[in-house]
């Protein structure tokens, strides 16, 4: 059972650097901005799915991740502008989203599922022996998701990014200092789901086909990843918080792993994944109150 | 200048709790006044800095800034001219950002916001500088989180931030109230010297009656949403606060025990 695992850690780990886009469009909006976001559960599979529409009908690789990150994008400031212009929930208004979106990715790819082909793909693109390989697929991720990393820690660093963390650490002050909190909030929404769809798209290429239901439940996995993370490395910086969802969700999709090939029935597992965020995320509540209280008496 | 014509703001129009926060407010503001606003609760204080603030847009009516009609100008764009002390030192400042980070976007309230690096050993000299008039070592702890400050550390940040980039406006929303009483009498003094330094336009709403003697070039107090008396800095320097109380038979509890 454990060289199950073993054998699977190479594929696991691949995966895991995919999915680690979904965990960094979980953080952006819940811990930048303050303000959490389920847009992801459609975003992830609207990228997917535009992806193998466009490929498959000719499109080249480039362009269609380009497409699938506007999609994402765009289902992104929609939540933003719902819950902005018509006073709705956050989360009320990605679940909308993410709900509408189902029938988008329907309307776009015309069936359920579509297979594509690994030539038409950006990791063939790039070489043909990628995809017959995984470390030369977790050496091409690993490269990709360093990259996004830096750049989102240069943004968050830049004189924009700054804005942004602003209008989620203090929402009175950022208007009385200049912010257009609406418009920061609508376009961080929009980048992250951005980042959710680039790996719907990527997911697709590297697994060869979408699936309308490849989203369902990439939520909780995201922000379990993202929890794990920030338990193993913190939030105390820039970098920390940006790396937290990468090795997050590289833990996360390994011990996943693990409980499988070690007799965890596939079924249990959102109850266990749903349980254990429960947990890291009420735990400390538990302790402080407790804490406060002592402090009290 | 700052010129305020026929002001009207009303809340919750047409409802049973309809409240009308100002009633027709006209008001001219030379550049380099030192207004202090002084009122019961209910007055329009606050209700006045948020129209002038841009937090709320007027019903009616009309407010320039030098003579740039501002009147539609939504809060993040009026900033640019506008700058504001809030009365909860938790607002005025990021508490998750650094100092540094807190004074840099202080300092793009004007200059405006670009893809480019925000932290600069260039800015933080400048930051340095400008914290180190306060005194507190603030200039020493850029690198701590706002959040990490004292009320009164937080408040003198927040004042720091609003006078870096000297505003056309200053606006004061009871600045020193949540404060212990030395520290606001700390704040205050540091107030007033950054804005004769500055030479800056203030409006400053206040349940302090002795600082709005000693400091104030102008005492404006209101009720039911209007300007009901207008004191100048001749006949400021006469008056005492027990002067002040009678002559307006002050009976607001608070403004009294505050003296």
């Amino acid at each position: 059972m454990i060289q199950a695992f073993i054998n699977l850690i190479p594929i696991t780990l691949a995966q895991s650097l995919i999915y680690s886009f979904v965990a960094l469009a979980i953080m952006v909006p819940f811990r930048t901005l303050s303000l959490p976001d389920l847009t992801t559960e459609g975003s992830f599979p609207l990228g997917g799915c535009l992806a193998a529409a466009v490929l498959t009908a000719g499109l080249d690789p480039w362009s269609s991740m380009a497409l699938a990150i506007a999609g994402g994008f765009l289902a992104g400031i929609s939540t933003a502008l719902i819950h902005q212009y018509f006073k709705i929930n956050s989360l009320l208004a990605g679940i909308l989203v993410a709900t509408m979106i189902w029938s988008v990715n329907l309307r776009v790819m015309g069936m359920p599922n579509k297979s594509v082909r690994p030539e038409l793909t950006a990791f063939d693109a790039i070489s043909p022996e990628i995809l017959l390989g995984i470390w030369p697929q977790i050496a091409l991720l690993a490269a990709l998701v360093g990259l996004v990393v830096l750049g989102l820690i240069a943004f968050y660093k830049s004189e924009v990014g700054l804005a942004l963390r602003c209008v989620g650490a203090n929402a009175r002050l950022s208007p009385a200092i200049g912010i257009n909190a609406r418009l920061y909030t609508t376009v961080g929404f929009g980048l992250a789901n951005g980042l959710a769809a680039l790996g719907g798209a990527i997911v697709v290429q590297q697994q060869g086909y979408a699936d309308v239901t490849m989203g369902f439940g990439i939520l909780v996995n995201g922000l379990a990843a993202l929890i794990i993370g920030e338990a193993i490395i913190g939030r105390s910086t820039i970098q920390r918080q940006v790396i937290a969802p990468i090795i997050g969700s590289i833990v996360y999709y390994q011990l996943i792993s693990l409980g499988l090939s070690t007799g965890l029935h596939p079924s249990d597992l959102k109850l266990l994944t749903g349980a254990f965020v429960l947990i890291t995320l009420g735990l400390p509540l538990l302790t402080k109150g407790r804490s406060a209280v002592s402090a009290g008496a | 200048m700052i010129v305020a014509t026929g002001l009207h703001k009303v809340f919750n129009a047409g409802t049973a709790s309809e409240k009308i926060a100002i009633a027709g407010l006209d008001l001219k503001v030379d550049t380099g006044q030192f207004v202090a606003i002084i009122g019961g609760n209910g007055a329009g204080k606050s209700t006045l800095l948020n129209l002038l603030g841009g937090a709320f847009l007027p019903d009616r009516g009309r407010i320039d800034i030098d003579a740039v009609d501002v009147t539609q100008m939504r809060e993040h764009a009026r900033a640019a001219l506008v700058a504001r002390v809030f009365q909860d030192p938790m607002v005025g400042t990021a508490p998750t950002l650094t100092v540094q980070e807190n004074m840099t976007l202080a300092l793009m309230r004007s200059e405006g916001r670009r893809l480019r690096p925000a932290l600069t050993a260039v800015r933080r000299e400048r930051f340095k500088q400008a914290l180190s008039v306060l005194r507190l070592g603030l200039e020493n702890r850029l690198d701590a989180r706002a959040g990490e400050l004292s009320g009164g550390q937080r408040q003198a940040l927040s004042l720091a931030m609003a006078t870096l980039c000297p505003p056309k406006l200053l606006l004061l929303d009871e600045h020193t109230a949540a404060l212990d009483p030395r520290t606001s009498e700390y704040v205050m003094e540091a107030t007033v010297s950054m804005v004769e330094n500055g030479k800056l336009t203030t409006m400053m709403v206040t349940h302090n009656m002795q600082h709005a003697l000693s400091y104030a070039s102008r005492i404006i107090m209101m009720d039911a949403g209007r300007i009901v008396a207008d004191i100048g800095s001749d006949e400021i320097r006469g008056l005492t606060v027990g002067d002040l109380v009678a002559r307006f038979r002050i009976k607001d509890d608070r403004m009294v025990l505050s003296t």
